[in-house]
């Protein structure tokens, strides 16, 4: 399949409202964990917006929810982007395929509470609309009148790493020329108390690959990319490669055979030996056996490579990591740094990777971005510099 | 035209009082391990037997096949318990079990691990559109992952818990239909986008609401191997099969 070209982006999460302030704080080493708002009333670090998001317009009343706000707010940046390529190819050749793990179920949550409390619940709340995972869809449709074909994919944490796999299978196919993707999450009690549940929520800023990590922190926020066949853009997917693990709904195979299987798949369809990669983004979430298998087997695939960990200025953001994530690679590649791997310090001598903890340059030509989640979901996404 | 033709080697509907299907019908999951069984909600046990039977009648090897699953409420019954559980707020925890049960691919994550299946799988939702974005999906890793001999699209929609469904109900139904490129020896479709799309056969009235129901006709249509047939519902603009000669 042929490469896809990133010819735009924005990104929005706890470290900044729009592209440049995110990309800023990574270069500062500046990290946007926050304790727990009040509202959600947990003792945990979480990742959460550091501005109120704005309401959606009128029209769009009726779909106006956390997750929604947070997709207009990053959407916002790719407007003049989608346009022109809407101008040039057609609105229906441009598809949307978005990745999301949370859809609106902040609001459901809120919706629930008001019906046990009030006997009905809000007269603004709908399943469809409010609800369900796909009103996405419908609100980037109706802002930029983009017609193609058009889903969400949710597979937990690897949804948005996920979507780059299936743009590049949809324009590879020729039903598209142009993919609005990415991925998108809000904080929700769900979440927070879901992986609470699991025993994995650290209630300090996450700390992956380090010796004293101790859990996740959730977070939340979008990231998201016009991916087309041809043009000018500062990056590009080479490929995606995909696997499951087939062991375990919630543990990764302890040798890491899924995570594996997806980077070496991700090679094979790029055509690259393993020695052509100069930096892997590693999915590290700071549990204790999670960055265990995955530092092993990049260990073992990548010998000495550097391996970047970025939760720790994000906050794992589930539906919205992978892409985030991608986009932190890219930006390694475009600016020639890698960034200081916040929380990493002091390393776990037992973990053999060769981990930045202080930004350093770096030339890097190809990097891996790996995205692991529940029901065994492995995505490795290959991606590089402008041509 | 997009120039993706496939056929189609086997396909299954769970729909009580649809095409022979008995009310209160068993499901077959004995293709889980006796203790997921205990572990997984009626929509993935739904999801299950339709896939079983669906790959049986094509001959698939199910460690092979990539799986698509489509859902728009997905695991709803587990996440309302969820809803119930932070609503009475008991404790800061929620079960385990049922918060990784209540992913959207959860489904697909427990047929991965009964069929040993470290394939591609996905799950996805698009509103109405959810059984034509499945196939156009499948369609789209036949087209361009030719080692891949078989995709699996599994649909499944369960009926909303009472206290949600204030906008009306459904029956539950499930489906799957499992593809190949375009065989010669059997009929062959042609995935086309159209200005209007016909839908052609009635959905039973309790199915009518139901997100998922373009599956019934899809199986109808696909089962008897004949006719065009609308990935949508209504007539408007959307995704088709379209039956060559």
């Amino acid at each position: 399949m042929p490469p896809l070209v990133i010819t735009a982006f924005s990104l929005c999460n706890a470290m900044g409202m729009d592209t440049q302030s995110v990309l800023a704080a990574l270069a500062a080493g500046r990290s946007g964990l926050t304790p727990c708002p009040p509202h959600l009333g947990l003792d945990a670090a979480v990742g959460y917006l550091p501005q109120p998001v704005p309401k959606l317009p009128a029209a769009l009343a009726e779909r106006d929810t956390r997750l929604t706000r947070i997709l207009a707010c990053a959407l916002d940046e790719l407007t003049p982007e989608l346009n022109r390529l809407s101008r040039r190819y057609g609105a229906e050749r441009i598809g949307v395929v978005l990745g999301t793990s949370t859809g609106g179920i902040g609001d459901t949550e809120y919706a629930h509470a008001h019906m046990r409390e009030h006997g009905s619940f809000p007269t603004k709340f709908s399943m469809t609309h409010s609800h369900a995972l796909d009103s996405a869809l419908v609100v980037v449709r109706q802002l930029l009148g983009i017609c193609g074909p058009s889903y969400v994919v949710s597979t937990a944490c690897s949804s948005s790493a996920k979507v780059l796999a299936t743009s590049q299978r949809l324009i590879g196919a020729g039903l598209c020329d142009a993919v609005l993707t990415g991925g998108v999450d809000s904080l929700c009690q769900l979440t927070l108390r879901g992986f609470a549940g699991l025993g994995l929520l650290s209630p300090d800023p996450c700390r992956p690959f380090s010796k004293l990590r101790n859990g996740i922190n959730i977070g939340e926020g979008a990231a998201l990319m016009v991916v087309a066949r041809e043009g000018d853009g500062p990056g590009r997917v080479l490929s995606v490669g995909e696997s499951s693990d087939a062991y375990h709904m919630t543990s990764p195979h302890p040798k890491g055979l899924g995570a594996r299987l997806a980077m070496q798949r991700a090679l094979e369809l790029g055509g690259v030996e393993a020695s052509a990669i100069d930096h892997i983004n590693a999915h590290a979430t700071g549990t204790r056996q999670n960055d265990r298998v995955e530092g092993q087997a990049i260990a073992d695939m990548f010998g000495d490579k550097p391996v970047v960990a970025t939760k720790g200025y994000t906050g794992h953001m589930l539906g919205a990591a992978g892409a985030t994530e991608v986009l932190f690679a890219l930006d390694a590649i475009t600016r020639g740094m890698l960034p200081v791997c916040v929380g990493s310090d002091p390393l776990d001598p037992d973990i053999p990777v060769t981990v930045p903890l202080t930004a350093q340059p770096h030339s890097s030509k190809l990097a891996l971005s790996n995205s692991f989640a529940f029901g065994g979901s492995n995505v490795s996404v290959l991606i590089g510099g402008p041509q | 035209m997009t120039g993706i033709r496939v056929s189609l080697a086997g396909a299954s509907l769970w729909a009580p009082g649809v095409d022979g299907r008995a009310d209160g019908a068993d499901l077959d999951i004995s293709l889980l391990h006796p203790r997921l069984r205990r572990r997984t909600s009626f929509l993935t046990r739904m999801a299950v037997a339709v896939f079983t039977e669906a790959v049986a009648q094509a001959g698939a090897d199910k460690q092979a096949l990539a799986i698509v699953f489509g859902s728009v409420f997905g695991e709803i019954v587990t996440t309302y318990d969820l809803l119930v559980q932070l609503a009475e707020g008991t404790d800061e925890s929620l079960s385990p079990i049922k918060f990784h049960n209540s992913v959207h691919n959860t489904a697909p994550g427990y047929l991965s691990i009964a069929c040993q299946n470290r394939e591609i799988n996905t799950a996805i939702t698009a509103g109405w559109s959810t059984v034509a974005m499945g196939v156009v999906e499948a369609a789209t890793l036949l087209q361009v992952h030719q080692s891949l001999e078989h995709v699996a699209v599994v649909v499944a929609e369960e009926s909303l818990p009472k206290q949600l469904a204030f906008a009306g109900r459904y029956a539950s139904l499930a489906a799957a239909f499992v593809f190949s490129r375009a065989r010669s020896d059997g009929p062959t479709w042609e995935l086309v986008r159209r200005q209007a799309c016909p839908s052609r056969g009635e959905v039973p009235p309790n199915y009518e609401h139901n997100p998922c129901s373009p599956a019934i006709t899809l199986h109808r249509a696909l089962a008897e191997g004949r006719g065009d047939v609308s990935l949508e519902r209504g007539d408007g603009p959307g995704w088709m099969l379209i039956q060559e000669t």
